[in-house]
């Protein structure tokens, strides 16, 4: 039933931001302190410790990626999956960004090229890729 | 709107169903005077067009047709039907309807139909939003519904995800009712067989049920069916995550039929010449995959491999005939004959680009090969280094997630759970390339048992292959002689226990069964009785005093608890046209299950 509920919030929080997404810079507040919750819940119980992580890592990557937002002021960050975002970033030029996203979510080296091969064909930045 | 399926060639009466299905549909649309407006439940709209065709309903005063939603009621009608499946969420969209509506001060009489019978938890609903009282409820007792001459199904398409993840087992009971309704007109099926926990389950109820009312009678005393064989999906999920290799397989795959038809880019069927005509013609069609077309018939169980051959042989014929005629004088009978053997020029025309498109667009494709390679290593139990780092390089590149997910549980599967520390990475990778949304998913999957990690047990995978010859070498596609021929060298777990079951019985593999989930047994019914312990002998040998008409085909239920797959269904119909053991008396087979599963891992798996 822990589980369940920590489910729930967990879809709660999405719901959430889906029916404020329409707004521009929404609060994170609510939403971040639902996966909180959530993530606690996982931690209680034993067997669930990949969960309480990755709940954790989610609410990490909501911050990173509202701050995104506010400094490029597009709203194109929020929601999307941790590769996506570096992908993003890459493609943006936003490489110290990338980094950092590499470091916070251990992302492996061979995941991180690839990624970054995928981002610099996509925006034919050919001189770029040379360099690589 | 499309034919309805011919069943003229089905081995029982399946046209009895549908007969009885439309005439209860027509008693619910009668009960309610005058014109009205029919609100379906949108999981219902295929399934019911099987049934019956639009006209009738509207031969029976529906003015119009809708799809259940949240919008207010958009008619002037005063009769407002809703026919829907039991499920909350939609009494919630109804009770909606009806508030807006008590706004409004209109008065409007609401009739809701459930199908197959209404819960108590959906009465419930209704009366917390204070609408039970506005509302007339009734039932739409339809379980089975014919999707072809041999294939029936109860289409749930959420009761195995409900059973497994959820441990809701009403799905259980309708499976029950449903075989319970074919005993009542077809009559007593004399042999029962299980296999896993859902499937002896139902087992259970069947015996309940007759129990509950010992004094009735089924059909007319004689069983036109002799077996059913029950098997839980959960026994075998290996075979749902193999690409599928038929004709009808691979067009799932790619295109999804649904309800006995797929919606096609108008382009692919009408050929190229029609299509740069209107270069906009991006309109969908639907094209109908069942008996009814001939030539279809013919090619769906096929190995796709050798439909290219059949085709062009048959095209080549057409050519000569066309030769003979063009250069010979022929009698007015002759061109008569030629005439009709056009007859099969549409379908021909469309199966050929059909076939074509599929081969261009996904089979001869590198992606695909790598894919049915990767299957083929997983499928043969070796190697575990090799395929968790092909499948860990998808999720790197971020493959269609559903290709991934296939292989990740197949790996699972066939080497007894991952390893503790690639169970943690992979769900860390797949969450980070994906997106978080899917630890719901991801931990649904691990509840059903589809992704664990390994725990000391010795893994039973090559134990399985060894004991049921899963893996065949030299299969010849285009002459196969073992079911094996549907994957192209792998024969489908699923189907190889039901051929044992009917030649030898499962005795003779009692330890391998043991090494499957959930228990197996086999019992007899009688028309006065349940016999038990379960009788010895398999079905096959048995029929001298089971009520068979001698000459008469024997007939068997394959029933899939949790749903089957296309390849499964052409590896029955191959069983069928097979059996050896019994030269006398070939049987036939009828495949009935919860749903064909779409992709093994569906959208419902999300929630």
């Amino acid at each position: 039933t822990m589980l369940r509920e920590s489910w729930e919030l967990v879809r709660r929080a999405k719901k959430q931001s889906r029916e404020l997404g329409v707004l521009q810079h929404v609060p994170l507040g609510p939403r971040v302190s639902l996966l909180e919750k959530a993530q606690k819940r996982y931690a209680d119980t034993k067997d669930h410790q990949l969960e309480a992580n990755s709940v954790g890592e989610h609410v990490k990557l909501l911050k990173f990626q509202h701050g995104l937002e506010t400094t490029t002021g597009k709203a194109i960050f929020v929601d999307s999956s941790v590769s996506d975002t570096i992908c993003t970033c890459l493609s943006m030029g936003l490489y110290a960004d990338a980094e950092k996203l590499r470091s916070i979510f251990k992302v492996p080296i061979e995941r991180f090229y690839l990624l970054k091969i995928k981002a610099l064909s996509a925006t034919y930045n050919w001189p770029a890729l040379e360099k690589f | 709107m499309a034919q309805l399926p011919n069943l003229d060639n089905a081995p029982i009466n399946l046209s009895l169903l549908r007969e009885k299905a439309q005439e209860d549909l027509i008693d619910i649309l009668d009960t309610l005077r005058g014109r009205k407006v029919l609100y379906l439940d949108p999981k219902l709209s295929g399934p019911l067009a099987l049934i019956a065709q639009t006209s009738l309903l509207k031969e029976h005063g529906v003015e119009n047709l809708f799809h259940l939603s949240a919008e207010p009621v958009q008619s002037e009608c005063e009769n407002v039907l809703y026919l829907v499946r039991p499920r909350i969420s939609l009494m919630k969209g109804i009770a909606e309807q009806i508030k807006h509506d008590k706004e409004l001060r209109v008065q409007k009489s609401y009739f809701i139909y459930f199908m197959p019978r209404c819960t108590r938890v959906c009465q419930k609903v209704l009366e917390d939003e204070q609408v039970l009282d506005d509302v007339t409820t009734g039932e739409f007792p339809l379980h089975f519904i014919p999707f072809d001459e041999d294939v029936l199904s109860l289409e749930l398409d959420t009761a195995y995800k409900d059973y497994r993840v959820d441990g809701d087992s009403s799905g259980l009971w309708y499976v029950a009712r449903a075989i319970t309704n074919l005993q009542l007109s077809f009559g007593i099926i004399p042999n029962v067989k299980a296999k896993g926990k859902a499937a002896s389950q139902v087992s259970d109820m069947l015996k309940h049920m007759r129990q509950e009312y010992p004094g009735t009678t089924y059909g007319t005393g004689i069983s036109e069916i002799d077996t059913v064989v029950l098997i839980d999906r959960h026994v075998d999920m290996v075979t749902p995550m193999c690409s599928q290799l038929t004709y009808e397989g691979l067009l799932d795959e790619f295109l999804h039929i649904n309800n006995g038809a797929a919606e096609v880019d108008s382009s692919i069927v009408l050929g190229s010449a029609q299509a740069t005509k209107k270069p906009q013609s991006d309109k969908k069609i639907k094209v109908p995959l069942n008996s009814s077309d001939k030539l279809y018939r013919e090619l769906r169980d096929l190995n796709f491999g050798v439909v290219g051959q059949v085709l062009q042989r048959k095209t080549t014929t057409m050519k000569n005939d066309y030769a003979e005629v063009t250069t010979m004088n022929q009698s007015v009978s002759e061109l008569k004959d030629f005439v009709k053997k056009l007859n099969i020029l549409p379908e021909m025309t469309r199966h050929v680009s059909l076939a074509q498109h599929l081969s261009a667009t996904y089979t001869n494709k590198q992606s695909f090969l790598d894919q049915l390679h990767i299957e083929q290593t997983l499928v043969e139990g070796v190697n575990y280094d090799v395929t968790s780092a092909h499948v860990q390089t998808m999720i790197y590149k971020q493959d269609p997630l559903i290709s991934v997910l296939r292989l990740l549980i197949m790996l699972s599967l066939t080497s007894g759970g991952l390893k503790q520390k690639d169970f943690d990475n992979f769900r860390r990778e797949l969450l980070h390339s994906y997106g978080f949304e899917y630890l719901i998913l991801l931990s649904n999957l691990e509840k059903a048992g589809l992704l664990k990690k390994q725990e000391g047990r010795n893994n039973v995978w090559p134990h399985l292959i060894k004991a049921l010859k899963l893996v065949v070498e030299d299969v010849d596609d285009a002459n196969p002689n073992d079911i094996a021929y549907v994957f192209s060298g792998y024969a489908p777990l699923s189907v190889r226990i039901v051929e044992i079951a009917l030649k030898r019985g499962w005795r003779s593999i009692e330890a391998a069964l043991k090494l499957l989930p959930g228990p197996h047994l086999e019992w007899s019914q009688t028309n006065e009785s349940v016999v038990e312990p379960p009788q010895e002998t398999s079905g096959l040998e048995r029929q001298e005093n089971g009520g068979v008409g001698d000459g008469r085909r024997l007939l068997v239920l394959v029933m899939f608890i949790g749903g089957v797959t296309f390849a499964e269904i052409s590896a029955l119909r191959f069983l069928s046209a097979q059996v050896p053991t019994c030269p006398s008396r070939p049987c036939r087979m009828i495949v009935i299950n919860f749903n064909i599963v779409d992709l093994g891992v569906g959208d419902e798996w999300q929630a």
